[in-house]
Protein backbone atom coordinates (compact mmCIF):
# COMPACT_ATOMS: atom_id res chain seq x y z
CA UNK A 1 0.00 0.00 0.00
CA UNK A 2 2.60 2.39 0.85
CA UNK A 3 4.97 1.86 -1.96
CA UNK A 4 1.95 2.73 -4.04
CA UNK A 5 0.60 6.08 -2.19
CA UNK A 6 4.10 7.66 -1.77
CA UNK A 7 4.80 8.50 -5.40
CA UNK A 8 1.85 10.48 -5.89
CA UNK A 9 2.56 12.22 -2.45
CA UNK A 10 5.85 12.86 -3.78
CA UNK A 11 5.41 14.28 -6.80
CA UNK A 12 3.82 17.49 -6.09
CA UNK A 13 6.24 18.29 -3.30
CA UNK A 14 9.11 17.71 -5.75
CA UNK A 15 7.70 19.82 -8.93
CA UNK A 16 8.04 23.10 -7.17
CA UNK A 17 11.40 22.90 -5.37
CA UNK A 18 12.45 21.34 -8.78
CA UNK A 19 12.19 24.68 -10.53
CA UNK A 20 15.01 27.68 -9.18
CA UNK A 21 17.29 24.58 -7.00
CA UNK A 22 18.95 22.82 -10.20
CA UNK A 23 19.78 25.64 -12.03
CA UNK A 24 21.72 27.19 -9.06
CA UNK A 25 23.04 23.80 -8.10
CA UNK A 26 24.35 23.46 -11.45
CA UNK A 27 26.57 25.84 -11.32
CA UNK A 28 29.94 24.80 -10.51
CA UNK A 29 30.68 25.22 -6.41
CA UNK A 30 33.91 28.04 -6.96
CA UNK A 31 31.18 30.30 -9.17
CA UNK A 32 28.40 29.50 -6.47
CA UNK A 33 30.98 30.91 -3.55
CA UNK A 34 31.52 33.82 -5.38
CA UNK A 35 27.67 34.79 -6.07
CA UNK A 36 27.58 37.11 -1.95
CA UNK A 37 30.50 38.83 -2.51
CA UNK A 38 30.20 39.63 -6.36
CA UNK A 39 26.35 40.50 -5.54
CA UNK A 40 27.75 42.83 -1.86
CA UNK A 41 30.28 44.37 -4.30
CA UNK A 42 27.52 45.45 -7.07
CA UNK A 43 25.53 46.80 -4.20
CA UNK A 44 28.04 48.51 -2.28
CA UNK A 45 29.43 50.24 -6.15
CA UNK A 46 25.56 51.42 -6.58
CA UNK A 47 25.29 52.56 -3.28
CA UNK A 48 28.84 55.26 -3.57
CA UNK A 49 27.32 56.11 -6.66
CA UNK A 50 24.40 57.29 -5.34
CA UNK A 51 26.36 59.16 -2.52
CA UNK A 52 24.18 56.92 -0.30
CA UNK A 53 27.59 56.68 2.14
CA UNK A 54 30.72 58.79 2.18
CA UNK A 55 33.59 57.69 -0.08
CA UNK A 56 35.88 58.80 2.28
CA UNK A 57 34.69 56.36 4.88
CA UNK A 58 33.92 53.48 2.53
CA UNK A 59 34.99 54.41 -0.90
CA UNK A 60 33.55 51.55 -3.46
CA UNK A 61 34.79 48.59 -4.96
CA UNK A 62 36.07 50.28 -8.04
CA UNK A 63 38.15 52.90 -5.88
CA UNK A 64 39.95 50.11 -4.23
CA UNK A 65 40.96 48.20 -7.11
CA UNK A 66 42.17 51.46 -8.72
CA UNK A 67 44.16 51.49 -5.51
CA UNK A 68 45.90 48.87 -5.42
CA UNK A 69 46.32 48.40 -9.08
CA UNK A 70 48.07 52.00 -8.72
CA UNK A 71 50.31 50.39 -5.91
CA UNK A 72 50.99 47.38 -7.87
CA UNK A 73 52.62 48.99 -11.07
CA UNK A 74 54.84 51.02 -8.77
CA UNK A 75 55.97 47.62 -7.37
CA UNK A 76 54.93 48.19 -3.84
CA UNK A 77 52.20 45.70 -3.26
CA UNK A 78 54.31 42.81 -4.52
CA UNK A 79 56.90 43.37 -1.71
CA UNK A 80 54.18 44.28 0.97
CA UNK A 81 52.75 40.62 0.09
CA UNK A 82 56.10 38.81 -0.69
CA UNK A 83 57.09 40.45 3.13
CA UNK A 84 53.83 39.12 4.61
CA UNK A 85 53.73 35.73 2.85
CA UNK A 86 57.46 34.98 3.97
CA UNK A 87 57.03 35.49 7.81
CA UNK A 88 53.45 33.32 7.42
CA UNK A 89 55.43 30.51 5.37
CA UNK A 90 58.49 30.91 8.08
CA UNK A 91 56.59 31.32 11.17
CA UNK A 92 53.72 29.18 10.17
CA UNK A 93 56.18 25.88 9.23
CA UNK A 94 58.22 26.83 12.68
CA UNK A 95 54.90 26.55 14.46
CA UNK A 96 54.21 22.91 13.21
CA UNK A 97 57.35 21.12 13.06
CA UNK A 98 57.69 22.00 16.56
CA UNK A 99 54.26 21.08 17.69
CA UNK A 100 54.36 18.17 15.65
CA UNK A 101 57.48 16.47 17.27
CA UNK A 102 56.45 17.70 20.58
CA UNK A 103 52.74 16.09 20.15
CA UNK A 104 54.36 13.14 18.72
CA UNK A 105 56.50 12.46 22.16
CA UNK A 106 53.86 13.35 24.47
CA UNK A 107 51.46 11.13 22.16
CA UNK A 108 53.39 8.00 22.64
CA UNK A 109 55.59 8.64 26.28
CA UNK A 110 53.04 8.47 28.76
CA UNK A 111 55.48 9.83 31.26
CA UNK A 112 56.28 12.93 29.03
CA UNK A 113 52.71 13.51 28.50
CA UNK A 114 52.45 13.69 32.47
CA UNK A 115 55.27 15.86 32.53
CA UNK A 116 54.90 18.25 29.51
CA UNK A 117 50.65 18.52 28.90
CA UNK A 118 50.20 20.04 31.55
CA UNK A 119 52.47 23.53 31.51
CA UNK A 120 51.26 23.59 27.30
CA UNK A 121 47.69 23.38 28.06
CA UNK A 122 48.12 26.02 30.52
CA UNK A 123 50.09 28.01 28.31
CA UNK A 124 47.54 28.10 26.10
CA UNK A 125 45.56 29.56 28.49
CA UNK A 126 46.98 33.06 27.13
CA UNK A 127 45.87 34.87 24.76
CA UNK A 128 49.07 34.78 22.34
CA UNK A 129 48.97 38.28 21.68
CA UNK A 130 49.65 38.61 25.11
CA UNK A 131 53.23 37.59 24.18
CA UNK A 132 53.82 41.11 22.02
CA UNK A 133 55.73 43.02 24.99
CA UNK A 134 57.69 40.20 26.57
CA UNK A 135 59.01 39.48 22.43
CA UNK A 136 60.14 42.73 21.76
CA UNK A 137 61.36 42.99 25.10
CA UNK A 138 63.65 39.74 23.86
CA UNK A 139 63.68 39.81 20.16
CA UNK A 140 63.62 43.57 19.51
CA UNK A 141 61.22 45.14 16.99
CA UNK A 142 62.32 43.33 13.41
CA UNK A 143 61.73 39.31 12.13
CA UNK A 144 62.65 37.47 15.12
CA UNK A 145 59.28 38.70 16.85
CA UNK A 146 56.96 38.36 14.33
CA UNK A 147 57.83 35.08 12.83
CA UNK A 148 58.00 33.56 16.92
CA UNK A 149 54.70 35.19 17.16
CA UNK A 150 53.12 33.47 14.29
CA UNK A 151 54.65 30.25 14.98
CA UNK A 152 53.09 30.47 18.56
CA UNK A 153 49.83 31.02 16.89
CA UNK A 154 50.14 27.96 14.84
CA UNK A 155 51.84 25.88 17.26
CA UNK A 156 48.35 25.33 19.64
CA UNK A 157 45.79 24.05 16.74
CA UNK A 158 48.73 21.69 15.74
CA UNK A 159 49.78 20.39 18.82
CA UNK A 160 46.12 19.50 20.11
CA UNK A 161 45.32 18.27 17.01
CA UNK A 162 48.18 15.53 16.37
CA UNK A 163 48.06 14.98 20.29
CA UNK A 164 44.40 14.01 21.03
CA UNK A 165 44.31 12.22 17.39
CA UNK A 166 47.34 9.96 18.97
CA UNK A 167 44.88 9.39 22.03
CA UNK A 168 42.15 8.45 19.47
CA UNK A 169 43.73 5.70 17.97
CA UNK A 170 42.13 2.16 18.32
CA UNK A 171 44.12 0.53 21.27
CA UNK A 172 43.27 -2.41 18.90
CA UNK A 173 45.23 -1.52 15.97
CA UNK A 174 48.21 -0.54 18.28
CA UNK A 175 48.25 -4.16 19.10
CA UNK A 176 48.59 -5.57 16.16
CA UNK A 177 51.52 -3.34 15.34
CA UNK A 178 52.84 -5.42 18.54
CA UNK A 179 51.63 -8.40 17.32
CA UNK A 180 54.46 -7.59 14.56
CA UNK A 181 57.02 -6.41 17.18
CA UNK A 182 57.16 -3.34 15.77
CA UNK A 183 58.81 -1.14 18.64
CA UNK A 184 57.65 2.25 19.72
CA UNK A 185 59.15 4.23 16.59
CA UNK A 186 57.59 1.70 14.59
CA UNK A 187 54.42 2.15 16.42
CA UNK A 188 54.32 5.98 16.04
CA UNK A 189 55.44 6.23 12.63
CA UNK A 190 53.22 2.90 11.18
CA UNK A 191 49.87 3.05 13.11
CA UNK A 192 49.63 6.25 15.15
CA UNK A 193 50.73 9.02 12.72
CA UNK A 194 48.95 7.78 10.05
CA UNK A 195 45.42 7.16 12.02
CA UNK A 196 45.93 10.67 13.93
CA UNK A 197 46.32 12.00 10.57
CA UNK A 198 42.73 13.69 9.64
CA UNK A 199 43.10 15.20 13.72
CA UNK A 200 46.39 16.48 12.75
CA UNK A 201 45.77 17.79 9.64
CA UNK A 202 42.57 19.51 11.19
CA UNK A 203 44.83 21.33 13.76
CA UNK A 204 47.25 22.29 10.91
CA UNK A 205 44.56 23.72 8.60
CA UNK A 206 43.59 25.74 12.22
CA UNK A 207 46.86 26.68 13.15
CA UNK A 208 47.15 28.28 9.11
CA UNK A 209 44.31 30.51 9.93
CA UNK A 210 45.66 31.72 13.38
CA UNK A 211 49.31 32.18 11.41
CA UNK A 212 47.17 34.53 9.58
CA UNK A 213 45.56 36.17 12.30
CA UNK A 214 49.09 36.40 13.95
CA UNK A 215 51.05 38.27 10.96
CA UNK A 216 48.84 41.22 11.49
CA UNK A 217 49.47 41.20 14.98
CA UNK A 218 53.55 41.07 14.43
CA UNK A 219 52.83 43.69 11.94
CA UNK A 220 51.02 45.81 13.48
CA UNK A 221 53.42 46.09 16.11
CA UNK A 222 55.68 48.10 14.39
CA UNK A 223 57.06 47.06 10.46
CA UNK A 224 58.21 48.80 7.39
CA UNK A 225 56.93 46.53 4.90
CA UNK A 226 54.26 43.74 4.88
CA UNK A 227 50.00 44.15 4.82
CA UNK A 228 49.83 45.30 8.30
CA UNK A 229 52.60 48.25 7.50
CA UNK A 230 49.60 49.07 4.47
CA UNK A 231 46.88 49.16 7.56
CA UNK A 232 48.41 51.10 9.85
CA UNK A 233 49.61 53.12 6.76
CA UNK A 234 46.04 53.70 5.48
CA UNK A 235 44.96 54.50 8.99
CA UNK A 236 47.59 57.35 9.52
CA UNK A 237 47.01 59.07 5.96
CA UNK A 238 42.90 58.64 6.33
CA UNK A 239 42.97 56.50 3.09
CA UNK A 240 40.67 54.15 3.69
CA UNK A 241 40.88 52.23 0.41
CA UNK A 242 44.05 51.16 1.00
CA UNK A 243 42.68 49.68 4.42
CA UNK A 244 39.96 47.74 2.71
CA UNK A 245 42.73 46.72 -0.41
CA UNK A 246 44.68 45.54 2.67
CA UNK A 247 41.94 43.56 4.53
CA UNK A 248 41.22 42.45 0.93
CA UNK A 249 44.24 40.55 0.38
CA UNK A 250 44.23 39.19 3.44
CA UNK A 251 40.38 37.27 3.18
CA UNK A 252 42.18 36.52 -0.89
CA UNK A 253 45.51 35.08 0.68
CA UNK A 254 44.20 33.00 3.30
CA UNK A 255 41.85 31.34 1.77
CA UNK A 256 43.97 30.67 -0.94
CA UNK A 257 46.72 28.92 1.04
CA UNK A 258 44.06 27.13 2.91
CA UNK A 259 42.45 25.67 -0.40
CA UNK A 260 45.84 24.79 -1.48
CA UNK A 261 45.97 23.15 1.84
CA UNK A 262 43.10 21.16 1.52
CA UNK A 263 43.77 20.44 -1.83
CA UNK A 264 47.20 18.77 -1.33
CA UNK A 265 46.33 17.17 1.76
CA UNK A 266 42.86 15.45 0.31
CA UNK A 267 44.47 12.29 -0.83
CA UNK A 268 46.09 11.53 2.34
CA UNK A 269 42.61 11.01 4.46
CA UNK A 270 40.88 9.64 1.39
CA UNK A 271 40.50 6.36 3.75
CA UNK A 272 38.19 7.69 6.12
CA UNK A 273 34.99 6.11 6.13
CA UNK A 274 33.11 9.37 7.23
CA UNK A 275 30.05 11.19 6.33
CA UNK A 276 29.96 12.81 2.72
CA UNK A 277 33.88 11.65 2.47
CA UNK A 278 32.84 11.08 -1.18
CA UNK A 279 31.16 14.35 -1.98
CA UNK B 1 55.28 -28.71 19.70
CA UNK B 2 53.52 -26.05 21.96
CA UNK B 3 54.16 -26.61 25.91
CA UNK B 4 52.05 -24.59 28.32
CA UNK B 5 52.63 -25.55 32.04
CA UNK B 6 50.90 -24.27 34.63
CA UNK B 7 50.21 -20.94 32.88
CA UNK B 8 48.28 -18.49 35.40
CA UNK B 9 46.93 -14.89 34.47
CA UNK B 10 45.73 -12.44 37.65
CA UNK B 11 44.94 -9.06 36.54
CA UNK B 12 46.44 -5.91 38.28
CA UNK B 13 42.97 -5.28 39.27
CA UNK B 14 42.84 -9.08 41.18
CA UNK B 15 40.76 -10.88 39.05
CA UNK B 16 42.12 -14.47 38.71
CA UNK B 17 41.51 -15.09 34.82
CA UNK B 18 43.60 -18.27 33.99
CA UNK B 19 44.51 -20.57 37.01
CA UNK B 20 47.38 -23.18 35.98
CA UNK B 21 46.34 -24.85 32.71
CA UNK B 22 48.49 -26.98 31.27
CA UNK B 23 48.02 -28.06 27.44
CA UNK B 24 50.79 -30.08 25.07
CA UNK B 25 49.69 -29.85 21.33
CA UNK B 26 51.79 -31.30 18.48
CA UNK B 27 52.52 -29.59 15.39
CA UNK B 28 50.17 -29.79 12.08
CA UNK B 29 46.87 -29.64 14.45
CA UNK B 30 43.78 -27.88 14.80
CA UNK B 31 43.15 -27.44 18.42
CA UNK B 32 39.58 -25.45 18.95
CA UNK B 33 39.17 -24.01 22.66
CA UNK B 34 35.85 -24.05 24.21
CA UNK B 35 34.29 -22.48 27.35
CA UNK B 36 31.56 -20.36 28.82
CA UNK B 37 31.58 -16.83 28.58
CA UNK B 38 34.21 -15.02 31.11
CA UNK B 39 36.42 -18.57 31.43
CA UNK B 40 39.09 -17.14 30.23
CA UNK B 41 39.68 -17.96 26.65
CA UNK B 42 40.41 -14.54 25.29
CA UNK B 43 43.22 -14.34 28.02
CA UNK B 44 44.22 -17.52 26.91
CA UNK B 45 44.78 -16.61 23.63
CA UNK B 46 46.05 -12.67 24.64
CA UNK B 47 48.58 -14.60 26.73
CA UNK B 48 49.89 -16.98 23.96
CA UNK B 49 50.05 -13.85 21.17
CA UNK B 50 52.32 -12.62 23.75
CA UNK B 51 49.77 -9.07 24.15
CA UNK B 52 49.71 -9.74 28.20
CA UNK B 53 52.22 -11.60 30.88
CA UNK B 54 51.49 -14.66 32.10
CA UNK B 55 51.57 -14.33 36.05
CA UNK B 56 53.06 -17.87 36.52
CA UNK B 57 53.72 -20.80 34.22
CA UNK B 58 55.42 -21.19 30.89
CA UNK B 59 54.74 -21.04 27.03
CA UNK B 60 57.30 -22.84 25.01
CA UNK B 61 57.51 -23.26 21.18
CA UNK B 62 59.46 -26.03 19.89
CA UNK B 63 61.18 -25.86 23.56
CA UNK B 64 61.85 -22.15 23.31
CA UNK B 65 60.51 -20.00 25.82
CA UNK B 66 57.89 -17.17 24.75
CA UNK B 67 57.99 -13.94 26.13
CA UNK B 68 56.22 -11.36 24.44
CA UNK B 69 54.81 -11.92 20.18
CA UNK B 70 56.71 -13.83 18.28
CA UNK B 71 57.04 -14.03 14.67
CA UNK B 72 56.27 -17.63 14.49
CA UNK B 73 53.03 -16.81 15.73
CA UNK B 74 50.68 -15.29 13.62
CA UNK B 75 47.02 -14.11 14.98
CA UNK B 76 43.71 -13.35 13.83
CA UNK B 77 41.48 -11.29 15.82
CA UNK B 78 37.33 -10.72 16.15
CA UNK B 79 37.40 -7.73 14.40
CA UNK B 80 39.67 -7.47 10.93
CA UNK B 81 41.67 -4.76 12.79
CA UNK B 82 42.80 -3.64 9.23
CA UNK B 83 44.51 -0.43 9.06
CA UNK B 84 41.80 1.74 7.14
CA UNK B 85 44.60 4.16 5.59
CA UNK B 86 46.04 1.09 3.68
CA UNK B 87 44.74 -0.54 0.88
CA UNK B 88 44.46 -4.54 0.95
CA UNK B 89 47.91 -5.17 -0.46
CA UNK B 90 49.55 -2.96 2.34
CA UNK B 91 47.39 -3.80 5.13
CA UNK B 92 48.44 -8.04 4.09
CA UNK B 93 52.18 -6.90 4.28
CA UNK B 94 52.22 -4.99 7.02
CA UNK B 95 53.28 -7.93 8.89
CA UNK B 96 56.01 -8.81 6.87
CA UNK B 97 59.64 -7.98 7.81
CA UNK B 98 60.98 -4.29 6.52
CA UNK B 99 64.84 -6.53 5.41
CA UNK B 100 62.33 -8.18 2.77
CA UNK B 101 62.40 -5.80 -0.08
CA UNK B 102 59.73 -3.93 -1.68
CA UNK B 103 59.26 -5.97 -4.20
CA UNK B 104 59.69 -9.47 -1.82
CA UNK B 105 56.69 -8.45 0.02
CA UNK B 106 54.62 -7.12 -2.94
CA UNK B 107 55.16 -11.35 -4.08
CA UNK B 108 54.38 -12.87 -0.82
CA UNK B 109 51.20 -10.50 0.17
CA UNK B 110 50.08 -11.10 -3.49
CA UNK B 111 50.47 -14.72 -2.73
CA UNK B 112 48.71 -14.78 0.38
CA UNK B 113 45.71 -12.82 -0.83
CA UNK B 114 45.05 -15.23 -3.49
CA UNK B 115 44.96 -17.81 -1.39
CA UNK B 116 42.27 -16.74 0.53
CA UNK B 117 40.69 -15.77 -2.38
CA UNK B 118 41.24 -11.87 -2.64
CA UNK B 119 42.42 -11.42 -5.45
CA UNK B 120 41.54 -8.41 -7.49
CA UNK B 121 40.74 -6.53 -4.75
CA UNK B 122 44.54 -5.51 -3.57
CA UNK B 123 44.07 -2.14 -4.58
CA UNK B 124 40.67 -1.91 -1.88
CA UNK B 125 40.45 0.45 1.05
CA UNK B 126 39.21 -1.51 3.84
CA UNK B 127 36.12 0.99 3.73
CA UNK B 128 35.28 -0.95 0.76
CA UNK B 129 35.25 -3.97 1.99
CA UNK B 130 32.60 -6.78 3.04
CA UNK B 131 32.58 -8.23 6.71
CA UNK B 132 33.90 -11.70 5.01
CA UNK B 133 36.10 -9.55 2.91
CA UNK B 134 37.71 -7.59 5.52
CA UNK B 135 38.58 -10.96 7.93
CA UNK B 136 40.05 -12.92 4.82
CA UNK B 137 42.08 -10.37 4.61
CA UNK B 138 43.04 -10.13 8.10
CA UNK B 139 43.58 -14.21 7.93
CA UNK B 140 46.07 -13.18 4.96
CA UNK B 141 47.91 -10.47 7.09
CA UNK B 142 48.21 -13.33 9.22
CA UNK B 143 49.06 -16.04 6.70
CA UNK B 144 51.66 -14.14 5.33
CA UNK B 145 54.60 -14.76 7.21
CA UNK B 146 53.85 -18.10 7.71
CA UNK B 147 54.02 -18.60 11.20
CA UNK B 148 54.34 -22.03 12.70
CA UNK B 149 51.49 -21.21 14.87
CA UNK B 150 48.25 -19.15 14.11
CA UNK B 151 45.61 -18.24 16.96
CA UNK B 152 42.45 -17.10 16.10
CA UNK B 153 39.98 -15.53 18.30
CA UNK B 154 36.07 -16.34 17.66
CA UNK B 155 37.73 -15.38 14.07
CA UNK B 156 33.82 -16.02 12.08
CA UNK B 157 31.44 -14.95 14.88
CA UNK B 158 30.70 -11.46 13.53
CA UNK B 159 29.94 -12.88 10.21
CA UNK B 160 26.40 -14.33 9.22
CA UNK B 161 25.57 -18.15 9.14
CA UNK B 162 26.56 -18.66 5.30
CA UNK B 163 29.61 -16.31 5.32
CA UNK B 164 30.84 -18.80 8.24
CA UNK B 165 30.33 -21.60 6.79
CA UNK B 166 32.19 -20.91 3.73
CA UNK B 167 35.45 -19.15 5.29
CA UNK B 168 35.22 -22.24 7.86
CA UNK B 169 35.71 -24.63 4.86
CA UNK B 170 38.56 -22.46 3.38
CA UNK B 171 40.30 -22.09 6.36
CA UNK B 172 40.24 -25.90 6.88
CA UNK B 173 41.53 -25.81 3.01
CA UNK B 174 44.69 -23.49 3.45
CA UNK B 175 45.44 -25.33 6.65
CA UNK B 176 45.79 -28.43 4.51
CA UNK B 177 48.23 -26.51 2.26
CA UNK B 178 50.89 -26.25 4.72
CA UNK B 179 49.48 -27.30 8.06
CA UNK B 180 50.20 -24.56 10.79
CA UNK B 181 48.93 -25.64 14.37
CA UNK B 182 45.57 -23.57 14.37
CA UNK B 183 44.45 -22.68 17.94
CA UNK B 184 40.46 -21.65 17.92
CA UNK B 185 38.99 -20.10 20.46
CA UNK B 186 35.39 -20.45 19.85
CA UNK B 187 31.84 -20.38 21.65
CA UNK B 188 30.52 -22.11 19.05
CA UNK B 189 29.69 -25.81 19.52
CA UNK B 190 29.27 -26.34 15.83
CA UNK B 191 32.65 -24.75 15.09
CA UNK B 192 34.83 -26.79 17.04
CA UNK B 193 33.20 -30.09 16.12
CA UNK B 194 33.48 -29.05 12.27
CA UNK B 195 37.16 -27.88 12.43
CA UNK B 196 39.37 -29.20 15.25
CA UNK B 197 41.37 -32.32 15.81
CA UNK B 198 41.33 -31.61 19.46
CA UNK B 199 38.64 -29.84 21.46
CA UNK B 200 39.75 -28.02 25.23
CA UNK B 201 36.80 -27.63 27.49
CA UNK B 202 38.04 -24.63 29.78
CA UNK B 203 36.14 -24.43 33.28
CA UNK B 204 35.48 -20.82 33.95
CA UNK B 205 36.07 -18.57 37.50
CA UNK B 206 38.89 -19.09 37.59
CA UNK B 207 39.52 -20.90 34.04
CA UNK B 208 41.40 -24.19 33.84
CA UNK B 209 41.05 -27.21 31.65
CA UNK B 210 37.88 -28.72 32.30
CA UNK B 211 38.73 -31.51 29.68
CA UNK B 212 40.19 -32.36 26.23
CA UNK B 213 38.05 -34.01 23.77
CA UNK B 214 39.47 -36.19 20.74
CA UNK B 215 37.33 -35.54 17.27
CA UNK B 216 38.41 -38.40 15.41
CA UNK B 217 35.71 -37.90 12.57
CA UNK B 218 37.47 -37.92 9.43
CA UNK B 219 37.31 -34.49 6.97
CA UNK B 220 35.08 -32.73 5.58
CA UNK B 221 32.41 -33.06 8.05
CA UNK B 222 29.15 -32.91 7.95
CA UNK B 223 27.08 -31.47 10.55
CA UNK B 224 23.79 -33.73 9.73
CA UNK B 225 25.81 -36.75 10.55
CA UNK B 226 24.84 -38.61 14.00
CA UNK B 227 28.26 -39.15 14.64
CA UNK B 228 29.04 -35.24 14.46
CA UNK B 229 26.34 -34.52 16.59
CA UNK B 230 27.04 -37.23 18.95
CA UNK B 231 30.52 -35.18 19.77
CA UNK B 232 28.33 -32.59 19.91
CA UNK B 233 26.21 -33.41 22.28
CA UNK B 234 29.55 -34.67 24.23
CA UNK B 235 31.02 -31.52 24.57
CA UNK B 236 28.18 -30.09 25.67
CA UNK B 237 28.02 -32.74 28.73
CA UNK B 238 31.08 -31.32 29.00
CA UNK B 239 30.48 -27.75 29.33
CA UNK B 240 29.10 -26.24 32.84
CA UNK B 241 25.78 -26.85 33.64
CA UNK B 242 24.89 -23.34 33.75
CA UNK B 243 26.28 -22.40 30.20
CA UNK B 244 23.79 -25.23 28.52
CA UNK B 245 20.73 -22.69 28.09
CA UNK B 246 23.60 -20.48 25.98
CA UNK B 247 24.77 -23.15 24.09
Amino acid sequence: MASLVEPVAAAPLAAPAAAPGPRLRRLPPALLGLLLPASLALVWEIAAAQAWIAPRLLPPPSMVAATLTELWETGELARHVAATLGRVAIGFALGVVVASVLAALTGTIDLLRRLLDPTIQALRAIPSIAWVPLFVLWFGIFETPKVLLIALGAFFPVYLGLESGIRSVDRKLVEVGRIYHLGGPGILLRILLPGALPSWLTGIRGGLGLAWMFVIAAELMGASEGLGYLLLDGQMSGNAAIILGALFLFALMGKLTDAVLVAATRRATAWQDSFRSGA
Amino acid sequence: MLEITGLAKRYDSGTLALAGVDLAISPGRIVAVIGPSGCGKSTFLRLLAGLERPSAGSIRLDGEELAGPSPKIGVVFQEPRLMPWLDVLHNVAFGLPRRLSRHERRALAAQAIERVGLKGFEKALPKQLSGGMAQRCALARALVTRPEVMLLDEPFSALDALLRARLQAELVRIWTEDRPTLLLVTHDLDEAVLLADEIVVLAGNPGTVRTVVENPLPRPREPQRPAFQMLRARLLSALPAYNLAAA
